[in-house]
């Protein structure tokens, strides 16, 4: 049984198919179609072929076998659309940012959407949530719904710098909480150039993380460019002020020449401490359109609730400060 | 540092044992058709004469190196047969007279048997070896393989234990550790990357691959420096007989091995490689969004006997691979290559007490360069440039003495300066590449010391007692690893195994996890970089049955691992932070279990594995600190491997595999959030609930190969036909949210997934001549 398996095998599928690919190669190759003829002539007896000729029918028989299986190699990936059997986890989003010696602008509060719906304020927004403010432990402040998913007191009220602000908030049975302390105005020392940016000295203890902006301004109420990002947030660990340098991101190529250099000016931004974690990580969650990359890092959010992500965050600004 | 050294050269030379009355007899055994020594050889001793079925008076095996030594030999005449498959038996009558070594080199010649024992020799049965794994390249000559050539890495993802990442990451993990925690040695050198891309093919000649032993966990005391286990691979040295070569075609590489005499006392061969798949990609399938990928290496080994005693290796190896993406690419440019070069000068000596000693010099150079640019800031990446440089010094010596038939002693000492130099940046400049004054430089001395006992304690129970000191100059790290397995020997097929072993890393391979692509950067231990530590148990049974046909094994495990170090969660790579700032530390564990059948013997050869095993992560500022999977990770792994010879000159040979699907991190929700900072950009975002929470659909995939061997115009040819995944099952390598256009909300988003390997048939030809 095994001999005629085998039999059937070398003359079926290997001694045919060889004939057959010799076959194709001498339509095609007619230097090595006549060796193959001398072969199929003498009936296996052994060759005398010239070394010009074996080399011109090698070179010509490698040329053509690559060939042959290059086109059998052509095979891409595949890109295809799938069902979405990606899980989807209903999360509660929350932001605020408070901001020292300016008008509350509220909490917003909206929850995640599935993946492959197309995003709509108007499905992600929460309207029934409780929720309201202590300033200082000591002070309510109930919030209500407005628009958007942004809940605000029923009056303005102004947020003090040095004071701690809590978030209690309650929706579908879900506890949400956050604390945050509003900063003083930062304590900038001074503001010089640094190459190709600003860098500043505050005097800031370890309660708070420092960034700045550049900015290129005629005055406080005109301002022709300002850093749309910071470079760098610092903090310290002493509980005595110290001085900290912070720098800005790089001026843009056109202000580097400084020939405005009466124009030229920083802002230093002081948060509450929880700020730098928030900074360091808030790329992660951008969308991911590229295969090679998946999000592997999560942002540091300092909201604390089951299924509950956001920052809320207090902080202050200096004012514009002249660069020297 | 003085007294290391001291402790160094003492190593070196202790090389004269107490002197016996007794004799010995010691020598190398090698192949007699092209000199190459042979692993595994049975060596067994009769007094005055040979009957047949008569019980041997001793016996031992040849060692990796082709070396075996009877110690305790009374003044007499003895007979020595040497035995081994696929070899005639030679009987030697030998006298010995009191006190005396003699030295007994013996050339086995060929012999054609059947394909017989080519998994796991049966010399090992006796010794205290656990989860240990040879591979014969008979076997992995049979194998299906995409690039067409003999393939050592792939055939290793098949051994049950052994893992890995993707179909694009190279390296293999074994028992839960990641490729750097394999410490691969060729010829006795440490390779940092031994393999090609998706494991395609290994940076060294597998042509001339002469053994492949993985020891997958709780190794002994000659081993060291990384966490998990070993890969020692040796190479043959070429051919005593006559010059002769190998062209090698293939549809995606092709290659060209030489190997021959030079003069009467030394070998030489050669061979060189270079895989042209970007090319056909960027003119056949222009369209294909698929990384460009290329390699090229070169291979040299010249072998020279000095003496009887005293043999002389140099062996190079220069590989590099590269990898980018297509002229076209919308999304993310990348261009990452990496570079493989060792030189190594193995001096290998038997002394008149019958000590065997084995001298390295090696110099390894090594670099790993990611280029990333992201087209349009969406890929999630962000432009990222990185550079590994390393280089090493070592010097290795071990020595093996055979104090009684059943109890061998080892010790050896190694010395290696590892030089660094490392950068990475969130932009590129080629000027960033020639700054001396950026990036981090490193040098650091590692030493290590071992002392290794195999003895036969009790009848049945045979041990592996060890230590292996460490020394980092770095912080001055001081390290001890104590070594210890046995085997107890219920019947002559059952064994029962146990091992236990500490072991610590101080160089640690750092990868990004949130990309699939390469990005590899090695760091050496400093004071803030503590060495990865690891402890392992493992227990096993092993059972012989049917004529020792088959082998049935299951092996449980168990690792501890602290001292892991990860990128934290930090996303800017900006060149001031240093890089030990970006680095975070946690730990890990990995528990499972193994089962192996393997057939051993017969046309019909191959094995069946399955693996159900767990690796866990912790790290503080990962995962908000929560336990998570990695993503090579795979609950259950079945592997089916099958080899059958039809006559002398065709064969074939199937796999099957099946893996529980990959981990991989996806967003649970999208939510729009307007940044917080200077930067008020309102952006829609996705929530990630966890590190690889989410699973891949289960992998599995059938591969054939089938070669035929046959002479024409006076060559002998071996053509081969590979049909890669043969049921053209969709494997996912990704999946992923890519927006189709827009409606009058904003874009849509679709769910897709990349398959990167559907069926692929390639075929090749190798000429002999």
């Amino acid at each position: 049984m095994k001999k005629i398996i085998n039999k059937y095998l070398l003359y079926e599928l290997v001694n045919k198919p060889l004939k057959r690919l010799f076959k194709s190669i001498v339509l095609v190759t007619p230097d090595l179609s006549r060796v193959l003829m001398k072969e199929t002539k003498k009936e296996g007896t052994v060759l005398t072929v010239s070394k010009t000729d074996f080399f011109n029918t090698s070179k010509k028989f490698i040329k053509y076998f690559i060939v042959a299986f290059s086109f059998i190699n052509i095979s891409c990936e595949q890109e295809s659309l799938i069902e979405n059997n990606l899980p989807y986890e209903e999360y509660v989003v929350v932001r605020a940012q408070l901001e020292g010696d300016e008008v509350f602008g509220g909490v917003t509060f909206t929850k995640t959407l599935p993946h492959t719906q197309v995003y709509n304020i108007k499905d992600a927004e929460l309207t029934d949530v409780t929720a309201y403010l202590v300033v200082d432990g000591i002070r309510i402040i109930p919030l209500s719904y407005t628009k958007d998913g942004i809940y605000k007191p029923p009056e303005l009220f102004r947020i003090e710098s040095g004071k701690y602000y809590e978030l209690f908030a309650r929706w579908n049975d879900k506890q949400i909480y956050a604390k945050t302390l509003v900063p003083a105005e930062p304590d900038v020392q001074q503001a010089y150039v640094a190459g190709s940016y600003f860098t500043c000295e505050v005097l800031a203890d370890n309660k708070v993380a420092l960034a700045s902006t550049w900015l290129i301004a005629f005055s406080e109420n005109s301002i022709t460019a300002e850093a749309d990002d910071f470079f760098e947030v610092k903090t310290t660990e002493s509980e005595i002020p110290l001085n900290i340098q912070v720098r800005t991101t790089n001026l843009p190529d056109q202000y580097r020449q400084f020939q405005y250099h009466d124009r030229y000016y920083v802002r230093v931004y002081s948060y509450d401490k929880q700020y730098k974690d928030y900074f360091e990580t808030k790329n992660g969650n951008m969308p991911i359109e590229n295969v090679f990359a998946q999000g592997a890092s999560t942002i540091k959010w300092n909201v604390q609730g089951d299924k509950t992500i956001g920052l809320f965050i207090g902080f202050s600004k200096s004012k514009m400060i002249k660069v020297r | 540092m003085n007294k290391y050294c001291i402790f160094f050269l003492l190593i070196l030379s202790f090389n004269i044992f107490p002197e016996s009355l007794r004799s010995s007899v010691s020598g190398l055994v090698t192949d007699a058709s092209n000199g190459e020594v042979l692993i595994g050889v049975n060596v067994v001793v009769y007094k005055d004469s040979i009957i047949a079925n008569s019980k041997p008076l001793k016996g031992t095996a040849t060692n990796k190196y082709g070396f075996y030594s009877i110690p305790d030999l009374d003044a007499g005449i003895y007979f020595i047969a040497f035995r081994s498959i696929g070899y005639k038996l030679e009987v030697r009558k030998v006298e010995v007279t009191q006190g005396s070594n003699l030295r007994l080199n013996v050339s086995l010649v060929e012999e054609k048997v059947m394909l017989d024992e080519v998994m796991i020799r049966g010399e090992r049965n006796k010794k205290a070896v656990i989860s240990t794994v040879d591979i014969s390249p008979d076997i992995i000559k049979q194998l299906p393989s995409l690039s067409g050539e003999l393939n050592v890495f792939k055939s290793l993802e098949y051994i049950p234990g052994v893992k890995v990442a993707n179909e694009l990451s190279n390296g293999i993990y074994v028992r839960g550790g990641s490729p750097d925690q394999t410490l691969t040695l060729l010829d006795g050198v440490i390779v940092y990357n031994p393999s090609h891309l998706g494991n395609f093919a290994s940076t060294f000649n597998s042509n001339a691959v002469q053994d492949v032993r993985l020891l997958k966990g709780a190794f002994p005391a000659e081993y060291g420096g990384r966490l998990s286990s070993v890969l020692d691979i040796k190479l043959r040295s070429g051919t005593k007989q006559k010059s002769k070569g190998i062209i090698s075609l293939g549809a995606i590489n092709s290659g060209i091995n030489l190997e021959g005499p030079l003069g009467d006392k030394s070998t030489i061969m050669l061979s060189g490689r270079k895989m042209y798949y970007d090319y056909i990609q960027d003119n056949f399938i222009k369209k294909n969004s698929s990384p460009r990928y290329n390699f090229y290496d070169l291979n040299a080994k010249i072998n020279y006997n000095i003496n009887e005693n005293s043999r002389l290796f140099i062996s190079a190896l220069y590989g590099r691979d590269n990898l980018y993406s297509p002229s076209d690419t919308k999304d993310i440019d990348y261009n990452i290559n990496w570079q493989n070069s060792t030189l190594s000068l193995n001096w290998l000596n038997i002394n008149n007490e019958s000590l065997f000693s084995n001298t390295w010099f090696s110099y390894i150079d090594y670099s790993f360069t990611s280029i990333l640019n992201d087209k349009n800031n969406t890929s999630g990446t962000g432009d990222y440039y990185s550079s590994s440089y390393l280089q090493d010094f070592m010097v290795k010596r071990a020595i093996e003495y055979v104090m009684e038939e059943n109890h061998t002693i080892k010790a050896g000492t190694e010395v290696i300066l590892h030089k660094y130099r490392l950068l990475y940046s969130d932009y590129y400049d080629p000027e960033l590449e020639n700054d001396d004054r950026i990036g981090t430089d490193n040098l650091s001395l590692e030493t290590a010391l071992y002392l290794q006992d195999e003895c036969e304690i009790l009848p049945l129970l045979t041990t592996n007692a060890g230590v292996r000191l460490y020394f980092f100059n770095k912080s001055k790290y001081f390290r001890v690893e104590p070594r210890l397995s046995m085997t107890y020997a219920l019947t002559e097929n059952f064994f029962i195994k146990a091992a236990t072993a500490v072991a610590n890393q101080f160089l640690h391979l750092i990868v990004r996890n949130d990309i699939s692509l390469p990005t590899d950067l090695w760091y050496p231990s400093t004071s803030k970089i503590n060495p990865s530590k690891s402890v392992q148990y493992v227990f096993g049974l092993e059972s012989y049955f049917d004529k020792q046909t088959y082998l049935l094994s299951v092996e449980g495990y168990y690792k501890d691992m602290q001292n892991l170090y990860e990128y934290g969660n930090v996303t800017n790579n900006d060149i001031t932070i240093p890089i030990e700032d970006r680095l975070t530390v946690g730990k890990g564990e990995s528990y499972g279990v193994e089962l192996f059948l393997n057939k051993r013997a017969g046309d019909l050869v191959g094995w069946i594995g399955y693996t159900l095993s767990w690796t866990k992560r912790k790290f503080d500022e990962l995962n908000a600190g929560k336990v998570f999977y990695p993503r090579y990770d795979r609950r259950h792994d079945i592997s089916v491997v099958l080899t059958y010879n039809f006559t002398d000159d065709l064969s074939c040979g199937l796999t099957w595999t099946y893996a529980s699907g990959q981990g991989y991190t996806v967003p649970t929700g999208q939510y729009s959030f307007e940044s917080i900072g200077s930067d008020s950009k309102e952006q829609l975002q996705f929530n990630n609930s966890g590190i690889n929470t989410y699973r891949l659909p289960d992998y599995h995939k059938l591969d054939f190969n089938a070669t035929y061997k046959f002479n024409f115009i006076g060559l002998g040819f071996e053509s081969y036909v590979n049909l890669f995944n043969l049921y053209n099952r969709k494997n996912a390598f990704a999946q992923y949210i890519k927006y189709d256009g827009e409606d009058v909300d904003g874009k849509i988003p679709k769910l897709k997934q990349l398959t990167l390997f559907p069926f692929i048939p390639t075929a090749g030809l190798n000429i002999k001549f």
